[in-house]
């Protein structure tokens, strides 16, 4: 039997383990995280969270 | 024929609530399977800091928190959706972000601190303030042939550097939003990030590079 997955949990995962791994690098100097990256980079995962949580398929779908 | 149809629906009935008491079950032994974890790693971490002499990266500690809490949500997507988690990402996210705009957090003091090293010895790899006004002097330091690097880090407020006249300096300032005067060369803004180099700074004996970062304030560094 396929397990539905619920997609905001989906999609929320996906983004905060993208964000925490791009904030270890930073951490660790391992690229260079000033606030003109940053913002930027929030808004794309942002948008990616967004657009991820429409194309994967829902549970109650 | 309805006795036989009333009795399917009630094991439907039977079988949804089944099915959604397993996911309850299932969806609260994510979220504790994650503290539990994060607290047995932390304690441990804990006590290697005070029993020896490794060194436990804290300042890792909030963006592996969110590849944890990342990874469960994930996993934990199939039996439901775990608000608990997904509000405890936000706020981690929210905290590594401020760690990463802001060079010092409050941890690091606040209120006004000042230093006026005599010799070398006594400057410090790096100065720390979370909340307020550093200012340090080092006009009085006879800095040794090679480079010295000095780090200044102040989350909001103010940062004064005082370098000697007779080094080169290269000084990269950054600051989130707000001024930096470093010698020559000013900016301010958002995400205002300048550098100054001395004349001859390559071929100076002793060279002396300085870093100030200020999150929101004014960095200036200053002969």
């Amino acid at each position: 039997m396929r397990r539905e997955r619920d997609r905001v949990a989906l999609a929320f995962g996906s983004v905060f383990m993208i964000l925490g791994v791009v904030f270890l690098l930073d951490r660790f100097d391992a690229i260079d995280l000033r606030p003109g990256i940053l913002l930027p980079l929030l808004l794309i995962v942002a948008g990616a969270a967004v657009a991820l949580s429409a194309l994967t398929p829902s549970r109650e779908e | 024929m309805n006795a036989e149809r009333e009795e399917m629906v009630r094991q439907e009935e039977t079988v949804r609530r089944e099915e959604t008491v397993r996911r309850e079950e299932r969806r609260g032994w994510t979220a504790r399977l994650v503290v539990g974890v994060f607290l047995v790693v932390a304690g441990v971490a804990w006590i290697l800091n005070e029993l020896t002499d490794i060194e436990v990266p804290w300042r890792a500690l909030v963006p592996v928190l969110l590849i944890a809490v990342g990874v469960a949500l994930v996993v934990g997507s199939a039996t439901g959706r775990h608000p608990g988690l997904i509000a405890l990402g936000i706020v981690l996210a929210v905290l590594a972000a401020v760690g990463t705009v802001l060079p010092a957090t409050p941890i690091a003091g606040v209120g006004e601190r000042s230093a006026a090293p005599a010799h070398f010895d006594a400057v410090e790899d790096a100065y720390d303030v979370g909340i307020g006004r550093l200012e340090v002097d080092l006009t009085a330091v006879d800095f040794p042939d090679g480079e010295s690097v000095v780090r200044f880090n102040v989350g909001m407020g103010e940062l004064i550097v005082t370098v000697p006249a007779d080094v080169a300096v290269r000084v990269e300032g950054r600051a989130g939003i707000g001024e930096v005067v470093l010698l020559e060369t000013t900016g301010s803004g958002i995400g205002v990030d300048e550098q100054f180099v001395d004349e001859g700074f390559a071929a100076g004996p002793a060279r002396l590079v300085i870093e100030a970062r200020v999150g929101m304030g004014k960095a200036e560094v200053r002969r």
